[in-house]
């Protein structure tokens, strides 16, 4: 074919294909909206989201500024949330947070992610590997999340970024479980056997094949990781051992709440109710998601 | 046998499944899902395997592509060695063995734009760069019947008949001397059928591609192959030119084949050989002949030995292992002495 | 033999989709008489399999998705009038049917006899030691060896061909007027496809069952049927005896499916015939005869206005302009 020729069907082709892509984008658009569960999901998470973006915005003043003449102020007089035991505006708190814990959430999911969707691919690929990352798993499972929380924490040491560690190491084994299990059932696939009787190698094949075929039921179940991640957070800190005081989270300002509960009602009822609204709307995320997904990879 | 003229040569070719022990006490079995077959395929040449579900014709195409793994027997393409090699060699070689499956709907990745599949053939081999790999993939797109605006499209947007193409592209898109055709036709429409396989035979005439047909149709192979092997329970029962077998099946097992194949023609309403029972499972294959618990014209010694897969009607292309079929051949030829 | 079992008039079936109600199946009709075996073929998509399940009203109506045309009388009695409850006591006990895929039609979890059992228990009146007689005696019918033994064994202890006796056991056990078969034999080897329909014809004889058989196989119509409609897109194309359809197919449908079998009583073609195009979607249904873009011989009118079913022939029908105009051409 001659060089020019060729140039110029490509170019013609190169048109078809980016209208091709513009209409999958729609359509999938499309689908995505038409799942009202995902579509709410996705609004509340983006209202927190920003919220917590605008931290800094809403409350310059910041999370640690002491209003000490308004000790557990309830509501109004310029703390629209009340204010906690040490006078700090419950808002500020919430926002900060909420800014926090969605951090978290949003680490612990992406490390659960790349780290289970690759012990989950080798796993299924090579039987030896199987067997041995599979029993760790197994064996991390087992144990209740939040008490191996608690556990990698007292290793660890009490830190952000350490709470991000041992929530991961907690759920990546969930990820990787689900990755492997549709790892395994796309094996089996005539396509998958195809690549390999044109010699593609096994990297090329677990890559490029395999997982952009599991990739929908892996995002779905991270979504529940984020949420996971949220509640456990919010437990670890509850407990005490947690994101360190003071920097707030949602779980460590329901711990400060803990002693004075009949007494300011404010400081268990917003953040809880934040932290309600996050699960719930990484759930209906996740749910819509599933469902929207789905139907797609046919 | 002249090895450079031979695309595939198989000897003694085995595959043994172990069997799963329903408890530790239980003796280990072995499926012999593929026992001791030999065949060959020259340039240009398309041979036919049937049998029905079970007799291993599948399980022996995906040995010759090492999809599985033999487990003894020699398999030659092109005169080189293929059974021991691995890795990059490997690799070489299969550009010279290529299949096309039998799922139009599962052999494609949905993923992939079908472009992409065509040309990750090329970039797997390292053959051409971006430019020259989009123009090979064009050409073969147009080669199979499909248009250039096929490219970009994803395989869940093409037709049963269309994506069996793409298999096809696919296959050829390496220049292979052998593909292995497994069932191609058999998830078709009948009208879809018929254009596949007026492709196939153009290609054949256009490149001088050999196939290994598999199929349990006995109207297409006979439409397609010069040669047909009849394999039942992992063993090849009986060989010949298309012709020569349709005309003269020996094999009791082939005799009673052809004569269950209904032709579409309602005035030729006729009895066909009734086998009884079923076949037997391959965990309990019978002593001596494997067809032996099913033939009419089962003897003694068919229960006690296997038949030696031997020339018979005095040809070198027709083979055979039956011990009727030698016996009325002696017969025959001693009548005609 | 006179009696006729069922007759369906100017049949419709809608889908609910996307794009709206489309027409999966538009204005069929057709009748059967007792013991006749009526063969359905078409390619897919021209709504045989359809046709069928909306005479067992398979289709879930409660959700409203599907909107039904037309009459079908099973002796007299029109099924679109009955309530779900009446319609399922005809189906099993009056009209039965057998599916393609006998492995995924029976219930892994239950033994053979089991699924048969459970026929009689819901149409008849036999208590548990009748009922597992019958069992045995249907599985005897249908040629399984050894029934009393294999009746407790599970599905997944048979072979392709023995399920698919059994599901024809099941389909029979309540001795049905009518037994419609969707395609059989279609995933079966070839020697259990020629004792199926050894089966099948079995039946017929001894039973004067009648049978409608959808297949889009054209050897096996050939072996079993007296009658054929011929389908295209939802609509028949062509009505005949057997072998009036194979000594002079009329639609160029016909004779192109004929045509691009390849036949293993004939000469080798250099080339199979190949009926150009392909089957259209149901959203893209063209004016005029439906056949006509992928027809040879089409004319003008053929693309301008739909043809109706016409006579041609004793018992034989065809939808074609050609054929109004005094036949097709022969001159290939």
């Amino acid at each position: 074919m001659e060089f020019a020729q060729a140039s110029a069907k490509k170019a013609s082709l190169e048109e078809v294909k980016e209208a091709m892509k513009k209409d999958e984008r729609c359509i999938i658009l499309k689908r995505f909206s038409r799942n009202k569960l995902a579509v709410y999901g996705l609004m509340i998470l983006f209202f927190l989201a920003v919220i917590a973006i605008l931290a800094p915005v809403i409350k310059p003043a910041g999370p640690y500024f002491l209003d000490v003449s308004n000790r557990l102020a309830s509501p109004g007089n310029g703390h629209l949330l009340g204010t906690d035991t040490f006078g700090r505006d419950l808002l500020a708190r919430i926002l900060y947070g909420t800014r926090i814990s969605l951090e978290i959430g949003a680490s612990v999911s992406l490390l659960s992610l790349v780290f289970g969707l690759i012990i989950g691919l080798y796993a299924s690929y090579y039987k030896f590997l199987d067997q041995i990352l599979m029993r760790i798993c197994d064996g991390i499972s087992a144990i209740p999340a939040i008490l191996l929380a608690i556990a990698f924490m007292a290793v660890l040491g009490s830190s952000t970024k350490n709470v991000i560690l041992s929530l991961s190491m907690v759920y990546i084994p969930t990820v990787a479980r689900i990755a492997r299990s549709q790892a395994l059932s796309i094996m089996e696939l005539t396509y998958i056997e195809a690549m390999r009787a044109l010699g593609a190698s096994p990297t090329r094949i677990i890559w490029r094949h395999i997982a952009p075929n599991i990739l929908s039921p892996v995002i779905v179940q991270t979504s529940f990781v984020f949420a996971k991640a949220i509640i456990t957070e919010a437990a670890l800190s509850f407990l005490g051992v947690g994101v360190p005081v003071p920097t707030p989270s949602l779980g460590n300002i329901l711990y400060e709440a803990k002693t004075v509960i009949y007494k300011a009602w404010w400081m268990v009822v917003y953040p809880g109710g934040v932290t309600a609204l996050s699960i719930l709307g990484l759930n209906m995320l996740g749910d819509g998601l599933r469902d929207a997904l789905d139907q797609h990879s046919r | 046998m002249q090895s450079n003229e031979n695309v595939l040569e198989v000897q003694g070719l085995q595959k043994y499944f172990p069997a799963v022990r329903r408890s530790p006490s239980q003796k280990k079995q072995v499926i012999k899902a593929v026992d001791n077959v030999s065949l060959s395929i020259k340039k240009g040449e398309t041979y036919g395997l049937v049998g029905e579900s079970g007799c291993g014709k599948s399980t022996l195409g995906r040995c010759i592509l090492r999809l599985e793994e033999p487990s003894s027997g020699a398999i030659n393409i092109c005169g080189l060695d293929f059974t021991k090699i691995k890795g990059d060699e490997m690799r070489k070689m299969r550009r010279n063995v290529q299949i096309v499956f039998q799922d139009p709907f599962l052999s494609l990745d949905p993923k992939q734009r079908i472009g992409n599949i065509l040309e990750e053939a090329l970039a797997i081999h390292n053959i051409g760069n971006a430019q020259s790999r989009f123009e090979i993939v064009i050409n073969i797109l147009e080669k199979v019947g499909l248009r250039s605006e096929h490219f970009y499209r994803y395989p869940h947007e093409f037709s049963g008949g269309q994506r069996q193409r793409i298999g096809l592209a696919r296959a050829l898109i390496l220049e292979p001397k052998l593909i292995i055709c497994d069932e191609p036709v058999s998830a078709l429409d009948v009208s879809v059928q018929a254009q596949i396989i007026n492709l196939l035979e153009k290609i054949q005439k256009d490149t001088r591609v050999s196939y290994l047909f598999i199929t349990h149709n006995m109207s297409v192979v006979k439409h397609i192959s010069k040669r047909v092997g009849v394999m039942y329970l992992g063993h090849l029962v009986e060989e010949a030119e298309t012709e020569e077998l349709f005309n003269n099946p020996r094999h009791p097992y082939t005799r009673a084949l052809l004569s269950a194949v209904a032709p579409p023609n309602p005035h030729l309403r006729k009895k066909h050989i009734a086998l009884k029972g079923e076949m037997p499972s391959p965990l309990d294959m019978p002593t001596g002949c494997v067809f032996s618990t099913r033939c009419p014209r089962c003897q003694a010694e068919c229960l006690a030995k296997r038949p030696e897969f031997l020339q018979i009607n005095g040809l070198a292309s027709h083979k055979v292992a039956c011990f009727y079929a030698a016996k009325e051949d002696r017969n025959v030829n001693s009548n005609n002495d | 033999m006179n009696k006729t079992i069922l007759e369906i008039k100017q049949l419709s079936t809608s889908f609910k989709t996307d794009r709206g109600f489309l027409k999966a199946v538009d204005g069929v009709s057709f009748s059967l008489q007792e013991g006749e075996i009526l063969g359905v073929v078409g390619e897919s998509g021209c709504g045989k399999s359809v046709t069928m399940q909306s005479v067992m009203r398979l289709y879930d109506e409660s959700r409203k998705s599907v909107d039904y045309g037309g009459e079908i009388l099973l002796e007299n009695t029109n099924l679109f009038s009955l309530t779900s409850e009446k319609m399922q006591e005809i189906r099993g006990r009056d009209i039965s049917m057998i599916f393609q895929d006998a492995l995924s039609a029976l219930d892994p979890v239950f033994t053979v006899g089991n699924q048969i059992e459970e026929m009689l228990k819901i149409h008849t009146d036999l208590n548990p030691p009748e009922r597992k007689a019958k069992a045995i005696e249907l599985l005897k019918l249908v040629g399984i060896n050894s029934p009393e033994k294999r009746v407790d064994q599970y599905p997944h202890e048979f072979s392709g061909g023995m399920r698919q006796r059994i599901m024809i056991a099941i389909a029979l056990s309540c001795h049905p007027k009518l037994l419609i078969a969707d395609e059989p034999t279609t995933a079966l080897d070839v020697t259990i496809q020629a004792q199926i329909i050894d089966l099948l014809l079995e039946l017929n004889k001894k039973l004067s069952m009648s049978i409608i058989l959808i297949t889009h196989d054209m050897s096996v119509i050939a072996q079993v049927c007296h009658r054929v409609i011929v389908m295209y897109l939802g609509q028949i194309v062509e009505e005949a005896e057997v072998c009036d359809l194979f000594d002079h197919p009329t639609h160029p449908y016909t004779k192109g499916l004929i045509r691009s079998i390849p036949n293993i009583a004939n000469e080798r073609p250099e080339e199979l015939f190949v009926i150009k195009g392909t089957v259209p979607l149901l959203s893209e249904v063209p004016q005029g005869c439906r056949f006509a873009p992928r027809c040879s011989y089409a004319k003008d009118i053929c693309f301008a206005t739909m043809p109706d079913l016409k006579q041609i022939d004793k018992a034989h029908n065809v939808r074609c302009w050609l054929v109004e105009e005094g036949g097709t051409d022969h001159a290939e």
